[in-house]
């Protein structure tokens, strides 16, 4: 029998593949390599160096920045997991009611609506009932934005709890809340562990909705990032960049051990 | 609703609703209003929002004269995002079908591949794509320094770099729901219709790309749509020169702060983003009552 | 059995239940009446769909009647929801708490009770004695094989001392070997402990093998209830004959009836069938009958004596079945064993004598 390749293999998809991983990953890639390059040039390479992010630690901008990225991520994304804890529990258990729909859609709406569109609106809402733009403003629409990240891992989870478990829980005398708390709940947690991860990221990495909700002198990472592009590239933004890079990776890659593990 | 169910609910009810449900109808509503002198709004009716957007009022005899700057800069965010839906698709497509091939084992770690840079700062993403990209940059120096060209190739501040900045931004949603949909795929039915004489590449456009559509439009509109409304790529990318819908509508908030214009200019976004959207949810119920 | 007349542990009177709404609505019981005695083995049998599990549910707290009542002990539980009811259930898939190990998960009702440390140590210990599984205290669930989990599933629900154990196809996940070895198991621990099992299976095998009493039901309605013996060898109607073992149904005129047994016109022969007596009516009725109660001999030509022509035959290992037309073109299926036979059977299209051992014959109620 003469050897040929397997029918569904296709000429050139595996070159498109490997193309399309390049694309992907070749601007960060290259972005990180240059952090660590002891010199400005773009052509040399002046030998390894972390000069640039001892630079950016230093900068006093960027670290009132990351604590105000902070603040607003753990915050925002702790508010969201429990909302969203909320939200799938009421939809997830129980038979179907009326309305069902419209609340699925309303958790969605921020996935919906374009983010330009939500950052204005929001802008609007504020200035309109009389907020004072800055910290808790921004807090509040990453709240918002957050719920629907949270809510999937979540509402993923609860959904493969089978509902014999709480039968189960009450069956042996535990009252609705303690077969929430001893039963449902520590079942639920990878799911909630999850769902908070991913909003702990998305918080950190928004920069169109932060950037209209905030007032004068409330300053996230990625607005200090964009001003400091505005006035021109310099090794220290690479730093930062790759410092966000990995905090990304590593809280998706957590997000998603922990998702997959079963109890 | 059970009293619990609405308990449960009202945290969701209040904050999307108070904080993002209100705010897009006011902003509907400032659609129609008046322009306040230091931005903002007056409150009375106007549609002037709406009609700026075909019509100029003449300096000198204040009639309305049609003009093109605006519609001009919401045909150029379809043009791109068109362009940017139809490269992704021909990257994404053998990309998806690749991975949908490999063996259950690699599967995984393939699709977690494609996943990640989707987790990735876009900001930081964007920023990076100029940093390589730009008159200065490493992708310049290497092609100078190899002698390929002798001036800087001119990338950066582009239209073709902000169809870079999309495709790069949104890749991942144009592979992830075609693979889903490949993976799906009866590779039995290949073995049929090749079989039955068919060749690779009919196969290919006569089985599998009809089985497969679903997932193909799906993939296509999620791409769209975000790239119609894009922000941060034309802000970055095109230098602020190559203006898009977003753009647009982040300036009157800015510069020249003219809110019912902004607010109208978002109004007509979200409409069309929002019939865009029915339509995929559309499909979706109509391939799952199919199934 | 004067104990369930004293002392009934469940009673289910006259209790309704319907699923769903308008086209789409389902009676899932209707008009259920039982009573299960103390210290009783109480098997609920029937097919899927038939209401045994909600049932069960019902008795458990889960689902509530739309009309009748359930009362435990004489109390009256209608109201009370799940975790107030002295009552434990054994899953069908077992729903041991994952997150929990083996102890944790015996140990658990105990807690909820808020009994004392020391009591609730040594009731773990005692439960894991009961169902040989003291030296897996630690593990988590994930790391037992079925029938180990089903055993702490046991051990679990028996922890808390109930009055009555609701066990809802505990047996249906394990292999067959397992669970032939678990079904003798079972019945020695209701033995044991003394506490009424309300056990709910598709499997008439289990069924017949377990039970002190047998409830089959069909369509959310109770078809009959009785000891397995009774249930095998009197069923009261076709389903019950159906769905239990192999069965002939035949049509007879009913000539004469006694105080239990019935005298029947079989295409010339007349049979002695037993009756219920309710049922009994003169004129054109069914019987039923299991082929290995119809013997025969070679020959025969008419007379008083039943006989047929042999159809077909089919070799079952141990047993050999005939098929067999009678005179009037009714079809039975006779079985006999075939150790110890000294005639080869008789080949197709061989006139032969039948013989139903008296009394073997059922007179069914429609």
């Amino acid at each position: 029998m003469k050897k040929s390749k397997p029918l569904s293999a296709y000429p050139g998809f595996s070159q498109v593949t490997w193309l399309c991983m390049a694309l992907l990953y070749a601007p960060i890639l290259v972005v990180a390599v240059y952090s660590f390059n002891a010199i400005r040039s773009i052509t040399t390479w002046g030998g390894f160096s972390l000069a640039w992010y001892a630079k950016a630690f230093a900068n006093p901008h960027i670290q009132a920045a990351t604590i105000n990225s902070l603040v607003v991520a753990v915050t925002a994304s702790a508010a969201a997991t429990v909302i969203a804890t909320a939200a799938a529990l009421a939809l997830a258990r129980g038979r179907g009611f009326r309305g069902r729909g419209g609340v699925f859609v309303l958790i969605n709406l921020p996935l919906m609506i374009p983010e330009i569109v939500t950052a204005v609106a929001m802008l609007i809402f504020f200035l309109a009932v009389g907020f004072q733009l800055g910290l808790l403003t921004v807090i509040i629409a990453h709240t918002v934005f957050c719920v629907p990240f949270a809510y999937l891992p979540i509402a993923a989870r609860l959904s493969g709890i089978e509902t014999f478990y709480e039968d189960a829980a009450q069956d042996l005398y535990a009252d609705r809340w303690r077969s929430f708390r001893f039963v449902l709940l520590p079942m639920m947690m990878p799911g909630i562990f999850a769902g908070l991860m991913l909003a702990f990221i998305i918080s950190l990495d928004d920069f169109i909705i932060t950037n209209m909700v905030t007032g004068p002198g409330t300053t996230t990472l990625p607005l200090a990032i964009y001003g400091m592009v505005r006035v021109g590239f310099s090794p220290e933004i690479n730093a930062i960049s790759t410092i966000m890079l990995l905090v990304s990776v590593f809280f998706v890659s957590l997000s998603y051990l922990v998702g997959r593990r079963r109890t | 609703m059970t009293r619990a169910r609405l308990l449960l609910l009202s945290p969701t009810l209040a904050m999307i609703g108070f904080f993002l449900l209100l705010p897009v109808a006011l902003m509907a509503v400032y659609s129609f209003l008046s322009p306040g002198t230091y931005g903002g709004v007056e409150w009375l009716l106007s549609f002037d929002a709406y009609i700026q957007f075909f019509f100029e009022r003449d300096f000198l005899t204040d009639e309305l004269v049609f003009h093109t700057s605006y519609l001009s800069i919401y045909f150029r965010s379809f043009v791109q995002a068109l362009a940017a839906t139809v490269i992704c698709l021909l990257i994404g497509f053998p990309t998806a079908y690749f991975i949908a091939t490999r063996p259950p084992a690699t599967r995984s770690a393939w699709v977690l591949l494609v996943t990640v840079p989707y987790w990735v700062n876009l900001l930081i993403r964007t920023v990076s794509m100029l940093f390589v990209i730009r008159d200065e940059g490493p992708l310049n120096g290497a092609l100078t320094a190899v002698g390929i060209v002798d001036a800087p190739l001119r990338i950066a501040y582009t239209d073709f770099a902000i169809a870079l900045g999309l495709v790069y931004s949104y890749l991942p949603f144009m592979v992830l729901p075609i693979y889903a949909a490949i993976e799906r795929f009866d590779f039995s039915l290949m073995e049929a219709a090749c079989d039955l004489y068919a060749g690779r590449w009919t196969i290919l456009r006569r089985i599998i790309l009809p089985t497969v559509k679903p997932g193909v439009v799906a993939g296509c509109l999620l791409v769209f749509i975000p790239s119609l409304g894009a922000y941060i790529a034309p802000d970055l990318l095109g230098g602020g020169k190559n203006l898009m819908i977003g753009n647009l509508v982040a300036l009157q908030f800015q510069g020249s702060r003219n809110w019912p214009f902004g607010a109208a200019a978002a109004v007509l976004l979200l409409s069309v983003v929002l019939v865009a959207l029915t339509v995929l949810a559309r499909r979706r119920a109509l391939s799952s009552a199919g199934n | 059995m004067d104990s369930e007349q004293k002392n009934p542990a469940v009673e289910i009177r006259a209790v309704s239940k319907k699923f769903g709404r308008g086209a789409e609505q389902v009676k899932a019981l209707d008009g259920v009446t039982l009573t299960i005695g103390d210290n009783e083995f109480f098997t609920l049998l029937g097919p899927s769909g038939c209401g045994k599990t909600t049932l069960l549910r019902m008795i458990a707290g889960f689902e509530q009647p739309d009309d009748g009542g359930i009362f435990l002990f004489g109390e009256d539980i209608k109201a009370l929801p799940p975790h107030k009811r002295p009552v434990n259930t054994v899953f069908q898939h077992y729903a041991l708490f994952p997150h929990m190990t083996v102890a944790k998960n015996v140990a658990f009702s105990l807690e909820m009770l808020g009994r004392a440390p020391a009591e609730i140590e040594r009731t773990i210990g005692e439960m894991l004695a009961l169902v040989k599984m003291e030296q897996f205290a630690a593990r988590k669930p994930a790391q037992l094989s079925g029938g180990q989990q089903q055993r702490i599933a046991l051990a679990r629900a028996l922890a808390p001392r109930p009055r009555v154990l609701l066990l809802d196809e505990p047996l249906s996940a394990l292999d067959l070997k397992l669970r032939q070895a678990m079904r003798a198991e079972l019945k020695t621990m209701q033995q044991q402990t003394g506490i009424t099992f309300v056990f709910v299976t598709h499997d008439q095998e289990e069924a017949l093998t377990m039970s002190d009493r047998i409830a089959v039901m069909s369509g959310g309605r109770v078809r009959q209830t009785g000891a397995p013996r009774d249930i095998y060898e009197k069923p009261r109607d076709s389903f019950v004959a159906n769905f239990i073992g192999e069965s002939n149904f035949l049509t007879v005129t009913v000539e004469k009836l006694e105080q239990d047994t019935a005298w029947c016109r079989l295409d010339g022969a007349l049979l002695q069938c037993s009756c219920a007596g309710e049922a009994a009516g003169f004129g054109e009725a069914r019987v039923s009958i299991r082929p290995e109660q119809i013997s025969f001999s070679a020959g025969g030509n008419g007379g008083p004596a039943l006989s047929g022509v042999v159809e077909g035959l089919t070799y079952l290992g141990t047993d050999t079945q005939l098929s067999v037309r009678l005179g009037d073109g009714q079809r039975l299926q006779a079985r006999v064993q075939n150790a110890g036979r000294e005639q080869p059977p008789p080949g197709p299209g061989e006139r032969i004598r039948l013989k139903m051992n008296p009394g073997a014959a059922r007179l069914l109620a429609d």
